[in-house]
């Protein structure tokens, strides 16, 4: 046994380095920019640098669009992908293949789904098109995660709730729901962990780092100040970011947990 | 025997391999230190390609120090990367109109050239505007002015007589007048690109009057301003390119055909060696100061520094400063027209358009631009008809607020 462990501690050797090399490293730098005056002086600063940023108007715009875009997008996100998995599950024969077309939004460049998302809303500066751009381009991989947990329900569970009397809405709010609920949280933690890395879409669709203020998200304020070189601003932001989507994933993986059990 | 041969052979093997194997290292070694001796400037579209521009081979090759000018892969994160503190390249050039130059003084992302003697001698050479430029708040000499940029109106002053135009004091509107009522198939040629003109437009109402808070007054000379560039400007009016002339400008004008041009708006193109060389050797042109905006609002000529900037970073910065040091001193000691058009004192009386062009440089003021993002693509969606101009106008203070307070 304990030369097995040996075995496993040793192969996991190459992936915990990668982490180390190419995470956890750059991480610790991001930190020290963000408590130092600048790359050249390297004068520590303490939490200068957080409540600087923390007291821009700029940052808190973009904090308060960052987490309407969790409260708003990702819900919608979750649920069509839940209804179109189930609708998904139901198919037979060729039907099957429709599976399929949910993935294409993932393979197609952004930059060509804006093209046409630009046409189809007429350029409208409402927030409406990127909100449906952020659905459109994840919810492949949502149906991919929800279909591959509904394929894993036992034919007999169902048959039993039936002779129970459990049918249609019922059924699946007293069996499928609790049954995928780990499934479910981990879709809704990749939702808002993406809802957070919308920028791509945002700055295309618009066409410019300085979009309407309702679609000015964290991400902008990042990467305004990257081209800035003001990196103390962007190592700060990108520090709380990553706290924020934290407690959100612990809260997320403690629920999980308590569902599981 | 046998033996005796068989280690022979071996011993012959091991020396020839060792002597292939010393000479690989001796050929790395060099290039090593080939590698160390040289110094690295990167020079893409980001930066402007002004360094092979202003760096003529006579500059370059006349320090001991060599430099390699090296075309990044990815320009914006070669700029990145320099200013996080990368230590790949060992200076830099740029323009002082340039977003770059106001983000490195701001981050402090130069070494100062305070203890570099020759870097303080020729900026005492240089007009006192240029001097201050290149010095930071905190007193650091921050860069090395190489090259100056200025836009002007070139002339001739006869063929301007003989129509009755006076350009001196004249506003963009009085100009655009002037020029419409001139005869269309006359003998000259009246070269009035608006393309230039209405960069020019924007870049002296920015250096002027700037975005942030304009009065009724300014919002109104900005809208009659846009309106003409709108019902003008070459990119949207391929037929009016040439206001008075059919024809499109040949490549090459003929000295002949250059004879005929009454005047024309003209950019000089690093110190004026390249385009405006051949009016100074034909003759009879004078230069002025570009219109002004408004009437009694005199604005001196926007000018455009290229400098040069050295990596705090750099790897090879006892070598960079050897090299600024000699090259300060070159500067210093420099009689071409370069250098002249921006050190004080200087005698061109024996050519007058050189005189009018180092007039217009020497009671000119350094001006910085906002990134093209911020207000230059607010401009063009107006002049392509997609934006109304409140809109314009809310979009740049909004894009201008954001710019500075995010």
């Amino acid at each position: 046994m304990k030369r097995y462990l040996l075995k496993c501690r040793l192969l996991l050797i190459p992936s915990l380095a990668g982490l180390a090399l190419f995470y956890v490293l750059p991480y610790v730098r991001v930190i020290y920019y963000s408590l130092i005056e600048n790359q050249f002086s390297r004068r520590f600063v303490g939490l200068q640098n957080y409540v600087k940023v923390f007291q821009n108007e700029y940052f808190r715009l973009a904090l308060k669009n960052s987490l309407l875009l969790i409260a708003t997008a990702v819900p919608v996100l979750v649920v069509t992908a839940f209804l179109l998995s189930l609708l998904l599950l139901k198919m037979k024969g060729y039907w099957k293949l429709l599976r399929i077309a949910f993935i294409f939004p993932m393979l197609v460049p952004t930059a060509s789904v804006v093209v046409v998302w630009r046409t189809l809303f007429d350029g409208s500066e409402s927030v409406w098109p990127v909100y449906l751009l952020f659905i459109y381009k994840n919810i492949g991989l949502l149906i991919i995660l929800l279909s591959a947990a509904f394929s894993t329900l036992e034919g007999e569970v169902y048959e039993a709730a039936r002779l129970d009397g459990a049918y249609g809405f019922a059924l699946h709010r007293k069996i499928t729901l609790p049954l995928i609920s780990p499934t479910l949280l981990f879709t809704i933690l990749i939702g808002v962990v993406y809802s957070f890395k919308v920028f791509r879409e945002s700055y295309l669709y618009f066409g410019t780092s300085y979009p309407p203020d309702h679609s000015y998200t964290l991400q902008y304020y990042m990467n305004n100040h990257f081209f800035k070189l003001n990196y103390q601003n962007l190592a700060s932001a990108a520090v709380m970011t990553s706290l924020i989507v934290a407690v959100i994933v612990v809260v997320g993986v403690r629920l999980q947990k308590k569902f599981t059990v | 025997m046998k033996e005796k041969k068989v280690t022979q052979r071996k011993f012959a093997v091991i020396l020839v391999l060792s002597m292939v194997m010393m000479l690989f290292a001796g050929c790395a070694g060099e290039k090593k230190k080939k590698e160390e001796e040289t110094l690295l400037v990167p020079e893409d579209t980001l930066l402007g390609y002004t360094y092979s521009e202003v760096y003529t081979p006579y500059q370059l090759s006349s320090c001991d120090v060599k430099v390699e000018i090296v075309q990044p892969e990815d320009s914006e994160l070669m700029v990145t990367k320099l200013l996080a503190g990368d230590s790949d390249y060992d200076f830099m050039m740029l323009s002082t109109d340039s977003a770059l130059a106001a983000d490195i003084l701001r981050t402090g992302a130069y070494y100062s050239l305070n203890d570099v003697p020759e870097a303080a001698g020729l900026l005492d050479r240089y007009h006192d505007y240029i001097k201050e430029a290149a010095t930071a708040e905190n007193g650091d000499i921050w860069m090395i002015p190489c090259g100056v940029n200025v836009s002007f109106v070139l002339y001739r002053e006869d063929v301007c007589e003989e129509y009755g135009l006076d350009f001196d004091g004249m506003t963009y509107t009085e100009f655009l007048e002037q020029v419409e009522a001139l005869p269309k198939n006359g003998e000259h040629t009246f070269f009035t690109p608006y393309g230039l003109m209405t960069a020019d437009i924007t870049s002296k109402f920015e250096q002027v009057y700037g975005y942030e808070d304009m009065s009724q007054q300014e919002t109104e000379l900005l809208r009659s301003y846009m309106e003409k560039m709108r019902a003008y400007d070459v990119p949207f009016n391929e037929g009016k390119w040439w206001l008075l002339s059919s024809e499109k400008r040949p490549e090459h004008l003929s000295d002949a055909s250059m004879k005929n041009i009454a005047f024309e708006l003209e950019r000089s193109d690093n110190m004026s060696l390249s385009v405006s060389l051949d009016y100074f050797r034909i003759g009879g042109f004078r230069a002025t100061k570009l219109p002004d905006l408004e009437e009694g609002v005199v604005c001196p000529s926007g000018v455009r520094v290229d400098f040069i900037v050295i990596n705090p970073k750099s790897d090879k910065l006892e070598l960079t400063l050897q090299y600024v040091s000699q090259l300060c001193e070159k500067l210093q000691k420099d009689t071409t027209t370069a250098i002249r058009y921006m050190s004080r004192g200087e005698d061109f009386s024996n050519n007058v358009l050189r005189e009018d062009i180092y007039r217009l440089i020497s009671e000119g003021e350094v001006y910085s631009l906002y990134p093209y993002d911020v207000v230059g693509a607010e401009l063009m969606a107006y002049r392509e008809g997609k934006q109304e101009f409140d809109v314009m106008l809310e979009e740049i203070q909004r894009n201008i607020k954001m710019f500075q307070e995010e």
